[in-house]
Parts: structure tokens; C-alpha cells; sequence
């Protein structure tokens, strides 16, 4: 730990009241913050680590900021405790931040100050219009050039970083329901699936990681609220002698058990439900959303251009929307999605990613408002950037707050945000090389302590 | 620019050279890429043993040294706007509109477009490969497999319901790209012949073509020493600074703004810089490793000071 270079230390109350401060002059002894240390992350430079002691069992917090501000806070820590150590997160790489310990009911520290790593080399350098991607901040995984997982601030900024390097590609990242760590998937989708995928799970303030092996990993998985893990699995039967590639959902219990909650062999005959290019994937599943009130599974297969709802419980599918094996249709006209990637059910509206359902060959944004009584869906809004994108593969929409929409064209390396109106308000663009899997949005990144 | 043999912190440790805008090299680049028109819907035959050089005019072995053959299909761009974007390395992921590769086995030259694969999923080349008055079809060739870096030399093709062609032939890179370096005008960075050699690049704002640093984008840096020739005679030659340089040293980086020079090794012999000797010219580069454009994002003449930093005004006036 140094004071030099990267590093910086803060005052503790002691070293203030010498230089003339009078915060602390007033302060119970034992609740003063001493030995003030800040660094830098070696391993995650927009990382920066406070730690300091007290006499007495405190609880403290960090209020940092840029430019001089302190208009951001570490979680208060849950517990009193004497030695103390805090991550600040949604930092920016080589940038000025001051910080300030904050004991409650006690004193403050001096205000220090330190400034943030280099980014890393190795990652692309993004081209962004606008201003206000998402109030929080976008976690999203990188693929191409570089493989790695980015967590962007509001201004599309890099705030954080994981590169991994095992030769496979991330579709997900996702924080996990703590807040303490990130998820995601190392996995592949081109040819043939992997077995050596896994979904790993980094500590968010870079202390460590480990990984759960999950053999034939697909695109997507998602976290339920008691954290277990579902995933989409690549799962080969026999059909007529030959291999199909089917799917199946698989979880992970928080004890590491592994389960076959569905598959799609469940509820879809090959036979009958032949989707487009049996070849390459009967099913060709891509995309997994969950409700926990519904206890429900959603998943998307593309060559089925099909989205279903899959009960846990059951493995039963009690509607599909789409083209194969549906039961919810598209009302007269509606514009029809093709090979979609992934999708938002908010209620009775669904927003798909189009990839390719367009006859100008653009990829796109429909939303649909979905009867279910009448087995039916409305077309009631869609969005397609200009100039336009194609999207080979992967795609994401997120419908926000206020009404505007998120929109990830993935595979053409761009991130919008747009108005209800279809007004573009912020733009990111990847140089030729790279490309974004999906993405989710995070309110904050300090976690409880 | 301080005394960059004596200064030091109040640590004691060197004081960094720091480089600046003014002392780094201007250039102009941009392509001219030939364009054939061929037969549309069809699986052309693409052949690449006329590729005997790169577009930088290095020599080539199409066999061997061709890791990658690719096609992009580009949308919204004319083909004179793909060319100014692979110049500025501004070309984005969102004018792509389809890329199949194939990876050679360096054992032939020609390959069917059927062969290529998204990502190892086959398409139907038939449907992929049509007329279209808003898309363009590049081949390109490269060294690795990287759809950002390596490129080799390239061939715009244009399906239409015309032509009868389905064999192309890409050929040398040599001609196609027009490259403009000014590399005396600019401020050389006085260094001295002993160690410490420390260089901050951190306040450079500009690389050399003008366009914002792409600070993430440095991934190693290059020394070398071109025995018995001018800058001018440099500047002359400035697209064959690793082939012909008598010596060269490189550090990889990993995301600092600054380095010791004394880490760098020999690219051949893998021995330590030593020092800065007189009998020629010497230079200092950051490179981009995976850049679209791979020209050097910092390029200057360093001037070995004898111990001793001193500004050297362009042309080699001292101030």
C-alpha cells in the first residue's frame, strides 16, 4: 500500500486537527477514523479499496465523489466493527475521486483524494452520442477481439471490468441478487456447444472468483431470488437415427445441485414442430427470462421464431407466441418476428428483438400487447435504428421506467436508448471487431456490507 | 522538458520523459481498393495466390502466411466511404452487415464462398451473396483470425445479375494504399544515453493522424535503430520501420501511461535495451496491436542527448 503513484491516503482526524481541521475536535475518542488507507485495485483500476480502524466498534460508510464532490456513498456497514474496508465502485478509469470516511455517530476523516488506473489495454474504445444510456449502470459482456465483461456508468463509460481469457465466448452477465458478485456465462453458441462451459461468479471488488461447470451451455441463464441458478443447456436426443440438438433448462440449487427442471422435448415434437433448420438445431434456444411471482420460465427459441412460457413446476408450456407450435398468433397486421433473440414480458406487453424479421433485412424492435383470452397479439409500437443495423445474432430490449427503451443490437456492436416516439437519445458504437451479448441494468453498485 | 539524466521525485525515483502532441509524427492515409464484379447468388471460387504483398508492400507467401480469408457484407456505405473509414480506422461493427470467415490450412490458395461460415455455422451463400444497391461485399485476407487487425489486402466484389464471373482472384495489396508520413517537422524527444529511461505518454491527445488517443489501444512499444540513415531517409521508408530497422526493442504494455525503456527486449535475441548509440537514428513508437488502422499511434525521432536531455527544434536545430 502507498501513498505514491496511484495510491493515495487520507487523513485520519488526528493528522486534521493538527493541520487546523475542527471536525473532529468534538468526537468521542474511540469513534475516530484512524490509519486511513485508499488504493487502487491492482487487478480492476476503477476500483478503489478504503479501509481505517476505530478504537471502539463503529459503522461507517465512504462518501466519495469526482471533481471534488462527495455526492456518493459506500453502504453503511451492518455491524460495528473496529477494523473497516470498503470498495467504491462506479468509478471511472484514470480520474480524480475524493473520499471521505464517515463513522456514525462519530467523526469524519480528512477528505483525500486518489486517482484511478489506466483502463486496461485491450479494450475498445466506444464512440458515444448523447447523454443518459441508463440512470444506473449496464452490465454487459464484450466478444470479439477482447472477451470480457464491462459494466458501463449512465454516460456509457467503463466502471468496471473482468477479462477472461478462457478461449470461450460470454452471452450473459447479470450482477448477482446480493449485489456482491457478477455472474455470467463462458459458453459457446458457434457450431457446437461447448463442454467445458461454465457460469462463473467474480467477486464485484475483485477478491476472487470460482465457477460452476455446466456442460453445453447456450446463450442465456438467470439468478431467482433465492439464488438459484437457471441456465439454458443444449440437450441431444435421438430423432429417426440422427442427433437432434434440443434444449432443455437446467438449475443450480444455492447447495450446487444441478436439476432438470424442463425440456423441450416436453412440450414439442420434432415431428410436428419442426421449426426451420433442423440441421443445425431443432429448437436453437437463446433466450431465458423468469418470473418468480409466475414461477415461470420464458424462453425463446429461434428456429422456432417462438417464445413460450414454461411452468417450473410442471415443465409444462401453457402458450407459445410465435410462428412454430404456437397458440398465440399475430393479429392482422402485425409485423411477424423471425429467428428473435431476446424479449421483455411486462403484464400483457412484449417487447421481442426482431433479427430478422423485417423484409429490408434490418434487425428490429416490435411490441406486441398480447391477449391471452383471444390467443392473440397486437402490434403496438417498434423501433429500427438509423442508418440501419443487422443482428445476426443476440439482441435485447428493455423497456425503462420513464417509457423509453433500451435497445442492445448486440451483434452490431450498438447500444440506444430511445423515446416512446422512436427519438434516439443516446448512442454507443463499437469499433469493427467487437461486439455486445446481452445486458442487464443495475440501479447501483454498492452492495451491502 | 526537464533534465531527464538528473531529474528525479522527492522519492528519488526518475523524473518520466513526457511526450507530447508536438513530438509526434503527422500522417495520411487512404485506400484504393479495387473492386470486380462477378456473378450474383452463385458460390464463387475466390482464389488468393496473387497475393504476393500486403497493402503496406511487404512481401507475402499467399500459402503461408494468409491465416484468414474473409468476406464482410457492409450496409449504408459506398464502397469510397468504406475505404475513408479503414483509412481513419472509424469503420464500427454497426456497418457490418454479415461476415463469414474461413480459416486456411495453408495447403491451397482457393477455396468456394460456400466454405465460409458464420462463426462455424454454415449459410446458404446463394441467399447470402446477391445484388444489392445498399450493401457491399469486401474479401479481405489477414494474418490471424481477428476481424480488427492482421488485414493483408482486400477486393471489393460486386455480385450483379449480369456478370457471368464466379473465380476471383484477390490480388497483391501493393498500390492499393497511399501512405504520407511526416516524421522530421515534428519535435524528436531528447533521451539520454544511460539509463533511467522512463517516457509518460500519458498527456498525448492526438495520435498521429489527428484523431483522439485511443489510450487502451497501447499495447506495446517499440525502440529502433536504423544504422547509417537519416530521419529524412527514415520518413522515406516509414511503412517499413520493422523490416528494415538494424535493431528494434519491444515492451509490451498493459494499460500504464508509462514505461522504462530498460524492459524492453531485442524482438530477435530477446536481450535488454542497453542504450542509445551514435552511428544512426533511433525512434520510439506506440503501437496498437489491435488497431484497424496499424499504423503507430505515437511515432518520433529520438535524440540520444549524451547523458544529458536537451529540446531539439524540427530539423535538428537546438534551441
Amino acid at each position: 500500500m502507498s501513498i505514491l503513484g496511484r495510491s493515495a491516503r487520507g487523513f485520519a482526524c488526528p493528522v486534521a486537527i493538527v493541520v487546523g481541521l475542527s471536525a473532529c475536535a468534538d468526537d468521542a475518542p474511540d469513534a475516530r477514523p484512524l490509519d486511513v488507507r485508499a488504493w487502487v485495485d491492482p487487478a480492476i483500476p476503477m476500483l478503489v479499496h478504503v479501509a481505517w480502524t476505530t478504537e471502539a466498534p463503529t459503522l461507517g460508510s465512504v462518501a466519495f465523489g469526482a471533481a471534488g464532490a462527495l455526492d456518493r456513498s459506500s453502504s453503511v456497514e451492518s455491524e460495528p466493527t473496529t477494523e473497516h474496508e470498503h470498495t467504491l465502485f462506479g468509478l471511472r478509469a484514470n480520474t480524480d475521486y475524493a473520499f471521505q470516511v464517515v463513522v456514525e455517530g462519530g467523526s469524519s476523516s480528512d477528505v483525500g483524494t486518489i486517482r484511478t488506473g489506466p483502463l486496461p489495454t485491450g479494450l475498445p474504445q466506444m464512440s458515444v452520442s448523447g447523454t443518459g444510456g441508463h440512470e444506473g449502470y449496464i452490465v454487459l459482456p464484450v466478444i470479439g477481439a477482447t472477451t470480457a465483461v464491462l459494466i458501463l456508468d449512465a454516460e456509457g463509460q467503463i466502471v468496471w471490468m473482468h477479462r477472461d481469457d478462457r478461449e470461450l465466448d460470454i452471452y450473459r452477465a447479470r450482477l448477482s441478487v446480493d449485489g456482491r458478485t457478477l455472474l455470467y456465462n463462458a459458453a459457446s453458441v458457434s457450431g457446437d456447444p461447448s463442454d467445458a462451459s461454465e457460469i462463473v461468479r467474480i467477486a464485484l471488488d475483485g477478491s476472487g472468483q470460482t465457477s460452476i461447470p455446466i456442460p453445453l451451455l447456450a446463450h442465456d441463464f438467470v439468478e431467482h431470488p433465492d439464488g438459484t441458478l437457471g441456465a439454458i443447456v443444449v440437450e441431444y436426443r435421438d430423432f429417426d437415427g440422427q442427433m437432434l440438438r434440443g434444449d432443455k433448462i437446467v438449475e443450480v440449487a444455492p447447495d450446487g445441485t444441478q436439476t432438470t427442471v424442463w425440456t423441450a422435448w416436453d412440450c414439442f415434437d420434432p415431428s410436428v414442430d419442426v421449426g426451420d433448420n433442423q440441421d443445425q438445431g431443432w429448437t436453437f434456444a437463446n433466450a431465458l427470462d423468469y418470473d418468480p411471482v409466475e414461477q415461470a420460465y420464458y424462453i425463446g427459441m429461434r428456429n422456432f421464431s417462438s417464445i413460450t412460457k414454461v411452468l417450473r413446476a410442471t415443465g409444462d408450456c401453457p402458450w407459445v407466441f410465435g410462428l412454430t407450435a404456437r397458440t398465440i398468433g399475430f393479429a392482422a397486421g402485425a409485423d411477424r418476428f423471425l429467428h428473435q433473440h431476446q424479449f421483455e414480458l411486462q403484464g400483457n406487453r412484449m417487447l421481442v428483438f426482431d433479427n430478422e424479421g423485417s423484409i429490408e433485412g434490418e434487425s428490429r424492435v416490435l411490441e406486441y400487447e398480447i391477449d391471452f383470452a383471444a390467443s392473440e397479439a397486437r402490434q403496438v409500437w417498434s423501433y429500427a435504428s438509423t442508418p440501419s443495423v443487422y443482428t445476426f445474432v443476440l439482441g435485447e430490449p428493455t423497456r425503462l421506467a420513464n417509457g423509453d427503451v433500451f435497445v442492445n443490437w448486440s451483434a452490431a456492436g450498438q447500444l440506444d436508448r430511445v423515446s416512446p416516439s422512436g427519438d434516439l437519445l443516446w448512442r454507443v458504437n463499437m469499433p469493427i471487431g467487437y461486439v455486445f451479448g446481452f445486458h442487464t441494468l443495475a440501479e447501483t453498485l454498492q452492495p451491502a456490507i | 522538458m526537464g533534465d531527464a539524466s538528473e531529474g528525479a521525485d522527492s522519492d528519488g525515483a526518475p523524473t518520466p520523459v513526457e511526450l507530447t502532441d508536438e513530438q509526434n509524427y503527422h500522417f495520411a492515409a487512404s485506400l484504393d481498393i479495387p473492386t470486380v464484379e462477378t456473378a450474383s447468388g452463385v458460390d464463387l471460387t475466390v482464389c488468393w495466390d496473387q497475393a504476393v504483398t500486403d497493402f503496406r508492400c511487404h512481401a507475402m507467401d499467399p500459402m503461408l502466411d494468409v491465416d484468414n480469408l474473409a468476406l464482410l457484407r457492409l450496409r449504408n456505405l459506398s464502397e469510397l466511404e468504406i475505404e475513408e473509414r479503414l483509412s481513419l480506422g472509424t469503420l464500427l461493427m454497426s456497418d457490418i452487415d454479415g461476415y463469414l470467415s474461413y480459416t486456411t490450412d495453408h495447403s491451397t490458395t482457393c477455396t468456394p464462398l460456400s466454405s465460409l461460415s458464420l462463426f462455424g455455422t454454415a449459410v446458404d451463400i446463394t441467399e447470402e451473396y446477391v445484388a444489392s444497391a445498399d450493401r457491399r461485399y469486401m474479401l479481405r485476407l489477414s494474418e490471424g483470425t481477428q476481424l480488427n487487425a492482421g488485414t493483408q489486402t482486400m477486393l471489393f466484389v460486386q455480385p450483379t445479375e449480369d456478370s457471368t464471373v464466379t473465380e476471383v482472384h484477390i490480388p497483391a495489396g501493393c498500390g492499393f494504399l497511399d501512405f504520407t508520413a511526416d516524421l522530421v517537422s515534428s519535435l524528436s524527444v531528447p533521451l539520454p544515453d544511460e539509463p533511467p529511461w522512463e517516457v509518460d505518454w500519458g498527456g498525448l491527445t492526438r495520435d498521429g493522424q489527428g484523431t483522439p488517443i485511443n489510450f487502451a489501444g497501447i499495447d506495446h512499444l517499440l525502440i529502433g535503430f536504423y544504422a547509417g540513415l537519416t530521419a529524412e531517409a527514415l520518413q522515406a521508408q516509414i511503412l517499413d520501420l520493422e523490416q528494415i530497422a538494424t535493431a528494434m526493442w519491444s515492451l509490451d504494455l498493459t494499460g500504464a501511461f508509462s514505461a522504462d525503456l530498460s524492459r524492453a527486449t531485442h524482438v530477435v535475441d530477446g536481450t535488454p535495451f542497453t542504450g542509445f548509440a551514435p552511428g544512426g537514428v533511433w525512434i520510439l513508437a506506440l503501437m496498437c496491436s489491435q488497431c484497424q488502422n496499424p499504423a503507430p499511434i505515437f511515432l518520433t525521432i529520438v535524440e540520444p542527448s549524451g547523458g544529458r536531455a536537451v529540446i531539439v527544434e524540427p530539423n535538428g536545430v537546438d534551441s
